[in-house]
C-alpha cells in the first residue's frame, strides 16, 4: 500500500497508525486493537496438550476474533503457552479439509457415507468381526470419544479400537491400575505450589507444560528441585539438582533409592503397614540396589544418590514426584512408573498437599480417553469381561447388553500387526497422524498401504497419514463444535463452539451420528443427540466408580465453575462450592481403589532395553519434544507463521562435543543419522546437554520415526520412543 | 444444553435430509448476548499486572524500561505469541523475539532470552532516520516509530544494533515495539508482561544516568556504549562468561538490496565522470563542447542512479521529507549532496549555452565536487552503521575506488570518439585504479579469511561460502578487462571497441562488488537461535 503524504513535515498519525490503535475492551479485559473489539467473550479449554488452560475468547457477532488466556481459570491463572494463544490462528489454514476425499477425488457427504458403510460393512461380513479397527485419539472431546468406540462396538460390530493415547500414558493407566487399583492420578496442579521437594523424571515441563512449570515457579517454598534426565534439559538447567542417567537406568535409579530410604530410615512405617500391601516383598527385592551397584547401572556417583535419598528425607511429607514421556515411553514403563508410586508409598507422600506420585498426560483429552474411549476399557473405567460391568453399562446407556462385547480390544500396535497378518482389512483413524508418529513409521506405512480400507477423519487433507487414506471425511476441530476434555489432574472443562468450520467440514459428532444412520443402527443411540445428552449418559456410566461424575449438572455447571475435577458424586456435589473445591486430591484418607483399599507396591528387575548400541550403530538416539510452540506431528501448529517463527528452521540433532570430535564434525555441519531402518540427513548441533554416546532429535519432524526402533512395554503395550541405536557421520 | 435447541437433528430422516440438518448446525453459532453477557473476568488486566509495571510516570532524568529476569525464562515464548495477538499484528509479526545462549564443553549451559526493542537512550534507529520517523518520549523514553511518517527506506534496519525494527514488506513501512505506550499510560502492562507465566519481564524506571555506557547487556549483544539500550537481564546465577548466543556460528546472507547496489555504483561512476571531465578542463584537454557532453553523459548515469534508488522505498510519494534528518542522519545528508548533481547538470547547461569555457569548467568542477561529497555521505551511511564490514577504510576504499575506476572507465570510453590524447591518460588511470583496488580488496579478504579475530572475519566466511562464483566472476572480470583486452588494443584492436567493453564489464564487477557488500555484510544481533 502506498500512501500519499499529508502536506506537514511529520506525520503522527494516519492509516497505518490507526491500523494498530488499541481500545479498551469490556470483559474486563483491558486493551485490544481497534480492529478486534469483542461484543462478547467466553471461555473455553485449550484442546492441545493436557495442562488444560482456560482460554477467553473474544467474540464478534458470535465468532471468536480473538482470545486472552483466562485469569480466572485454576489452571492457568490468566497465562497460556504459545499453542494457546495462536488456538485460533491455526483453524484458517488453506490445506483444511473442506469435503470428504474418495481416492484423493471430492465427493458429497451422501457417497462418502453410503462408501464408508459398504465398504465397511463387506469387510466385517466377509472377514468377520475383528477385521476392522478405529484408531482413535486424545484430542477430541469425549463425548465424541464415547459416541465413537459405542458406535464402532456396540453400533458396528467392530471388536478392536485403540488410540493415539497408546502412545502417551497407557503406561500410566496400567502402573495406576495395578498399584491403586484404578487409574486414578492423584494430584491437583496445587501441588506444585505445596512441595517442599519436586521430583521430575523423565520431564521437561519447561517445555512440554509451560503453564505447569509456572506453577512450579509459584511454589513459596524454596523447594528443591530434582531433575531426572539423561539430558541437560530446560527443566534440568532451572533444578537444583540434575542426575543425567544413562538412558532407561531409571528403574535401577528408582530402586536405589528405595534402598537408601529404607537404609536411612526415610520410610513411614505407620503408613506403610495401614495403608499398603506387599512392602516386605519389596523392602526383600531392593535389598540388591546398593548405592556401588546402581551407581555402576546409572553412570551417577554413589554420593549424588546418597544426596537424592536425603533429599526426599528431608522433604517428607511434602515430596511430590512427577513423570511424563520418559518414564512412559519405554520397554519397562509400567514397572518405572510403579517404582515411583512406590516411593511415595513407602515415603507416605500421598493424599497430602505437595504429595503424590503423578503422571502428567500428553494430550487434551487423554484423560477423557482413558474413562469413555470405549476401547481397552468399557465406558466409565470398566472392565468389558465382567458381566455385572457390562449390565451396568447396558442400563446407563440404553444399549441392548448383547451388543457390548465381552473382551477388551487389542492394543495399538497389535491391531498394527493383525493388519500386517492379514487378519485385519480396514482402519479408521480419527484425529491422528500416526503415519508421521507411530514407532518405525516405514513399516507402519508398509501396513496401511497394504489394506483394503483406510479412512482418515481429520481437520486437514494434507497429513502423512491422511494422504494414503481412501476416503478422507473432513472434520471441524476445536472451536468449530462443543464438549469436554479432562486435563492431567482429573478436571473436566467445557470447550464451546465459537467458529464456522470450513466448507463442509462437520464435527466428529456429526460425522459419528450420520454414520449410525447410514449404517443403520441410529434406534440404537436414540438418546444420543447431542454432546449434552452424551455428558448425560456418561454421567450414569460412572456412578459408584472412583470416577464418579453423577454429581456435575451439566456442561453448564462445568462452564461456571472452571472446570470440576473427577470424581463428584451427587454426595459431593452438595458440598460443592466452585472457590473452595477447585482443587481436590485423591486419597487423603489412605483408602486407594483396590478390593481391599490398600495400594500395592508391584516390581519386577530391569531389563536392559531392546535395542542396543553396537559397532556399526554406536550411539543411542533420544527423541522429545523441541520446542513449546510445537505440538507432536504439527498438523495443526505448523499452520502458525508465528509458531513457526519460534521453531529452528532445520532439523537439527544435537551431539556431544566429545563425540563430533572423535567424528569430526564442527557445529552446524549436515550430518547423516543412520539406524537399521532408515537415515536422515541433519544439521548438527554440538552441545554438552547429550552425554557422549547420545544424541537426541525433536520428534516433530516427519523422518525421525523411521529411525526408531519398535519396542513396546509388554504391559502397556507403549511404544518406547527413546532408545533407539543409530550411527551419526558426516554427510 | 446448547446444542440442539434451536437446529434438531431429526432423530429419523433420509439421509440426506439428516446432512443438510448437520450442515447447518455446523455453521450455526449461539447469539452471544444471552449467553456469554458475564463473562467478565473478576480482576481487571490493571489490577492484575500493577506490580509488574510503575505506578508512575518516569521524573526528570529517568525513563521506562523492560526487565528480564532470565531466571524466570523458561523458553516457552508465550511472550512472542501474544505480542502478537493482543498488538493485532501481521500473520508473521511480532515485536518480541526469542533467542537462546548455550555454554561450553565444560560448562554446558541453557538460557533462553527473550527480546524486544530496548528503547535506548541514543536510538541509532531515529539517529539514522532521514524523515525523522522515530519520536522518542521525553518524558516516558519510550522509542516511538511513527508508522504514517516512515519511507521504507529501511536505513533504521541497518542502522539498529539489535535487529529491532522490521520491514513490513505489505505496507512498505518499518514497524517496531513501542512498550505498548497506549496501555502503559492507561496503568495496563504491555503485551508481552500480561502474557508471562512467571512474570519474568517487568516494566521498571530507570535513572538515565546509571543505564551502561559499555559492556553488552547479554553476551553476544551489541557494545551498549553504541546506543546505550536500557533493558536490563537479571540473574541469581550469573551467566557464564564464555555463554554465546546458539547462532553465532551462522553463516548466513544477508538481505541483497538491489536498488541501492545500482544506485552505489552508478552515482559513483557518474562523480568519477564529472571528476575526469573537471580535471581535463582544468588540464585544457577537453574543448567546452567535449567537457559538456561528458557531463550530460555523468548526469545521465548519476540521475539513473538516484532514480533506481526510489524504488527501494516502500513509501516514495513521501520521499520528499528526506531532508528533514539532515542534522544527525548521513543518510538525509547524502539525498541532500545528490539533489546537487540536477541542479549542476542544469549549470553546465547554461553557460554550455552562453558558450563560456570558464563557466562551464567552474559548473563541472561544483558539480563534481557535490558529487564527491555526495559520494563521501554514502561511505558515512554505511560506517555509521559500525557493521565491520562496512568499516571507513573498506566503504571508503571502495567507494572512492569504484568512482574513480569508473569515471576513469567512462571517460576513456567516451573520449576514444573524441580522438583526443586524454583518453590515453584516462585509460592509464583506469588500468592503475583498476589494479590497485583489486589487489588490495583480494588481500583484505584473503586476510579476514584467515584471521579469526578480524572483525569482518564472518563477512568472508559469507563470502567463502555463499558468494564464491561472485568472487569468481569478478577475478574473471579483472582477467578481461586488466590483461585481455588492453592487450588487445595494444594488438591493435578496435580501442573504441575494446574500451567500450572494458566499461561493460568493470561496470558488472563492481555491480556484482556492490551487492556483496550488502549480503556479506554480516550485522548485529540479540542472541537467536
Amino acid at each position: 500500500m502506498i500512501h500519499p503524504p499529508a502536506m506537514t513535515f511529520r506525520e503522527w498519525d494516519g492509516p497505518h497508525t490507526a491500523e494498530l490503535v488499541r481500545e479498551p475492551a469490556k470483559f474486563g479485559l483491558g486493551q485490544v486493537p481497534t480492529r478486534l473489539l469483542p461484543d462478547a467473550t467466553t471461555k473455553a479449554i485449550c484442546g492441545f496438550c493436557s495442562t488444560g488452560c482456560g482460554l477467553k475468547l473474544h467474540l464478534k457477532e458470535g465468532e471468536a476474533v480473538n482470545l486472552t488466556p483466562d485469569p480466572d481459570y485454576p489452571v492457568n491463572l490468566g497465562t497460556a503457552c504459545p499453542k494457546g494463544w495462536e488456538a485460533l490462528a491455526v483453524l484458517d489454514a488453506p490445506d483444511r479439509a473442506t469435503q470428504p476425499l474418495l481416492h484423493g477425488q471430492p465427493v458429497d457427504w451422501h457417497t462418502a457415507l453410503n462408501f464408508f458403510c459398504e465398504k465397511m460393512k463387506s469387510v466385517l461380513k466377509t472377514h468377520g468381526r475383528e477385521s476392522a479397527a478405529f484408531l482413535s485419539t486424545g484430542q477430541i472431546m469425549f463425548e465424541e470419544m464415547a459416541l465413537l468406540g459405542a458406535l464402532a462396538k456396540f453400533g458396528m460390530g467392530m471388536l478392536h479400537g485403540d488410540g493415539n493415547t497408546r502412545q502417551c500414558m497407557a503406561s500410566a493407566v496400567v502402573a495406576y491400575k495395578e498399584s491403586f487399583g484404578f487409574d486414578a492420578p492423584p494430584f491437583t496442579y496445587a501441588d506444585f505450589e505445596e512441595s517442599a521437594v519436586l521430583v521430575f523424571i523423565g520431564a521437561n515441563p519447561c517445555i512440554a507444560h509451560p503453564i505447569m512449570w509456572q506453577r512450579v515457579l509459584r511454589n513459596r517454598h524454596n523447594p528443591e528441585i530434582i531433575v531426572v534426565d539423561p539430558r541437560k534439559t530446560e527443566t534440568a538447567m532451572a533444578a537444583t539438582q540434575h542426575y543425567a542417567i544413562k538412558p532407561k537406568s531409571d528403574l535401577a535409579l528408582l530402586y536405589g533409592i528405595a534402598h537408601l530410604l529404607i537404609r536411612e530410615r526415610g520410610i513411614n512405617r505407620h503408613f506403610i503397614d495401614e495403608f499398603t500391601n506387599h512392602f516386605d516383598d519389596f523392602a526383600d527385592f531392593v535389598k540388591d540396589y546398593s548405592p556401588e551397584y546402581v551407581a555402576a547401572e546409572t553412570g551417577l556417583s554413589t554420593d549424588q544418590l546418597h544426596k537424592f535419598a536425603q533429599t526426599i528425607i528431608k522433604g517428607t511429607p511434602r515430596v511430590s514426584f512427577w513423570w511424563t514421556m520418559g518414564v512412559n515411553q519405554s520397554h519397562q514403563a509400567v514397572r518405572t512408573a510403579q517404582a515411583i508410586i512406590n516411593l511415595a508409598l513407602m515415603t507416605g507422600n500421598i493424599g497430602k498437599p505437595g504429595t503424590g506420585a503423578n503422571s502428567i498426560t500428553g494430550q487434551c483429552n487423554a484423560m477423557g480417553s482413558r474413562l469413555f474411549s470405549n476401547t481397552t476399557n468399557l465406558l466409565g473405567g470398566h472392565d468389558f469381561k465382567n458381566p455385572a460391568h457390562r449390565e451396568k453399562i447396558a442400563a446407563a446407556t440404553g444399549i441392548p447388553i448383547e451388543r457390548i462385547p465381552n473382551q477388551p480390544s487389542l492394543a495399538y500396535d497389535q491391531i498394527l500387526q493383525a493388519a500386517e497378518d492379514g487378519r485385519i482389512k480396514a482402519l479408521w483413524f480419527i484425529a491422528t497422524n500416526p503415519s508421521h508418529s507411530w514407532i518405525d513409521q516405514n513399516r507402519f506405512n508398509r501396513i496401511l498401504d497394504q489394506l483394503d480400507f483406510l479412512v482418515v477423519q481429520d481437520m486437514y487433507c494434507t497429513t502423512e497419514t491422511a494422504k494414503r487414506a481412501h476416503l478422507v471425511l473432513p472434520a471441524a476441530g476445536w472451536g468449530e463444535k462443543e464438549g469436554c476434555f479432562i486435563n492431567s489432574e482429573r478436571r473436566i472443562g467445557y470447550s464451546p463452539k465459537v467458529r464456522h468450520a470450513p466448507g463442509q467440514a462437520l464435527a466428529d459428532f456429526h460425522i459419528f451420528r450420520l454414520i449410525a444412520h447410514y449404517w443403520g443402527c441410529e434406534p440404537l443411540f436414540r438418546g444420543w443427540t447431542s454432546p449434552e445428552a452424551v455428558f448425560r449418559i456418561l454421567q450414569r456410566c460412572t456412578e459408584n466408580q472412583p470416577c464418579d461424575i453423577t454429581g456435575i449438572n451439566g456442561h453448564e455447571m462445568l462452564r461456571k465453575s472452571g472446570g470440576v475435577q473427577w470424581p463428584l458424586n451427587r454426595e459431593q456435589a452438595a458440598k460443592f462450592d466452585a472457590q473452595r473445591s477447585n482443587e481436590r486430591r485423591l486419597f487423603a484418607d489412605g483408602r486407594f481403589y483396590t478390593p481391599d483399599k490398600k495400594a500395592k507396591f508391584v516390581f519386577a528387575p530391569p531389563c536392559q532395553p531392546p535395542d542396543q548400541r553396537s559397532e556399526k550403530y554406536p550411539l543411542i538416539l533420544i527423541t522429545g519434544r523441541g520446542t513449546s510452540a510445537q505440538w507432536h506431528t504439527e498438523t495443526r501448529t505448523a499452520k502458525s507463521a508465528v509458531l513457526a517463527k519460534l521453531v529452528p528452521e532445520e532439523l537439527m540433532l544435537d551431539l556431544n562435543v566429545e563425540d563430533a570430535r572423535k567424528l569430526k564434525i564442527r557445529d552446524g555441519m549436515l550430518v547423516r543419522v543412520t539406524s537399521p531402518r532408515s537415515e536422515l540427513i541433519a544439521k548438527a548441533s554440538l552441545t554438552t546437554c547429550v552425554s557422549p554416546g547420545e544424541v537426541f532429535l525433536p520428534m516433530h519432524d516427519p523422518r525421525v520415526n523411521q529411525l526408531t526402533h519398535a519396542s513396546f512395554d509388554p504391559h502397556s503395550r507403549q511404544p518406547s520412543y527413546k532408545h533407539s541405536a543409530v550411527r551419526v557421520e558426516r554427510a | 444444553m446448547l446444542y440442539d435447541l434451536e437446529i434438531p437433528l431429526p432423530a429419523h430422516g433420509v439421509g440426506c435430509d439428516l446432512i443438510e440438518a448437520a450442515l447447518r448446525e455446523q455453521q450455526t453459532l449461539r447469539t452471544p448476548v444471552a449467553l456469554f453477557a458475564e463473562e467478565y473476568d473478576s480482576r481487571s488486566v490493571r489490577e492484575r499486572f500493577s506490580h509488574l509495571i510503575p505506578l508512575s510516570t518516569p521524573n526528570q532524568g529517568e525513563q521506562y524500561a523492560f526487565e528480564v529476569r532470565l531466571d524466570d525464562c523458561t523458553g516457552c515464548k508465550a511472550c512472542v505469541a501474544a505480542c502478537h495477538s493482543l498488538n493485532g499484528l501481521d500473520e508473521d509479526e511480532s515485536w518480541r523475539d526469542m533467542g537462546l545462549l548455550v555454554g561450553t564443553r565444560k560448562q554446558p549451559y541453557l538460557q533462553t532470552v527473550t527480546t524486544a526493542c530496548h528503547h535506548c537512550l541514543e536510538p541509532a534507529c531515529a539517529e539514522g532516520c532521514p524523515v525523522l520517523a522515530y519520536d522518542k518520549n521525553p518524558v516516558t523514553g519510550i522509542v516511538r516509530h511513527l508508522d504514517d511518517q516512515c519511507i521504507g527506506c529501511s536505513y533504521c534496519i541497518l542502522k539498529c544494533p539489535y535487529e529491532v525494527p522490521k520491514f513490513n514488506l505489505r505496507r512498505g513501512i518499518v514497524r517496531k515495539c513501542d512498550m505498548c505506550q497506549g496501555r502503559l499510560a492507561e496503568g495496563e502492562a504491555p503485551a508481552c508482561v500480561q502474557a508471562c507465566p512467571n512474570e519474568a519481564i517487568k516494566i521498571k524506571i530507570v535513572k538515565t544516568d546509571a543505564v551502561p555506557r559499555s559492556g553488552s547487556i547479554i553476551p553476544g549483544a551489541y557494545d551498549s556504549g553504541y546506543t546505550q539500550p536500557t533493558t536490563s537481564y537479571v540473574s541469581d546465577k550469573p551467566v557464564p562468561s564464555a555463554a554465546k548466543p546458539a547462532d553465532a556460528g551462522r553463516i548466513a546472507l544477508e538481505p541483497a538490496h538491489d536498488p541501492l547496489a545500482w544506485m552505489l555504483v552508478l552515482t559513483q561512476m557518474s562523480a568519477g565522470t564529472f571528476l575526469g571531465a573537471a580535471v581535463a578542463m582544468w588540464l585544457h584537454a577537453l574543448d567546452i563542447h567535449q567537457a559538456a557532453i561528458t557531463s550530460m553523459v555523468a548526469l545521465f548515469f548519476g540521475l539513473m542512479g538516484i532514480a533506481l534508488s526510489i524504488t527501494h522505498l516502500g513509501q516514495p510519494l513521501k520521499a520528499w521529507r528526506a531532508f528533514l534528518g539532515w542534522r544527525k542522519s548521513w543518510l538525509s545528508r547524502e539525498i541532500i549532496a545528490f539533489g546537487a548533481l540536477p541542479v549542476g547538470g542544469v549549470a553546465v547547461g547554461i553557460a554550455w549555452w552562453f558558450d563560456s569555457y570558464a563557466g562551464v569548467r567552474l559548473a563541472i568542477a561544483g558539480t563534481a565536487l557535490a558529487a564527491g561529497m555526495a559520494v563521501w555521505c554514502s561511505v558515512m551511511v554505511y560506517v555509521d552503521t559500525r557493521r565491520p564490514y562496512w568499516s571507513l577504510p573498506m566503504t571508503a576504499g571502495k567507494f572512492l575506488g569504484t568512482m574513480l575506476l569508473l569515471g576513469a572507465c567512462v571517460c576513456a570510453a567516451l573520449w576514444s570518439w573524441f580522438d583526443i590524447a586524454a583518453c590515453n591518460w584516462a585509460a592509464g588511470i583506469m588500468l592503475a585504479v583498476l589494479w590497485l583496488l583489486s589487489v588490495w580488496e583480494i588481500s583484505n579478504y584473503r586476510r579476514a579469511l584467515e584471521d579469526e579475530t578480524s572483525a569482518w572475519h564472518k563477512s568472508a566466511r559469507i563470502l567463502q561460502k555463499h558468494l564464491a562464483p561472485h568472487v569468481e566472476a569478478r577475478g574473471f572480470c579483472l582477467i578481461l578487462t586488466g590483461i585481455l583486452l588492453p592487450v588487445l588494443i595494444y594488438a591493435g584492436a578496435s580501442a573504441r571497441g575494446m574500451l567500450a567493453a572494458m566499461l561493460l564489464i568493470t561496470f558488472v564487477s563492481q555491480w556484482i562488488e556492490r551487492r556483496y557488500f550488502f549480503t556479506a555484510a554480516a550485522g548485529f544481533k540479540m542472541p537467536g537461535n
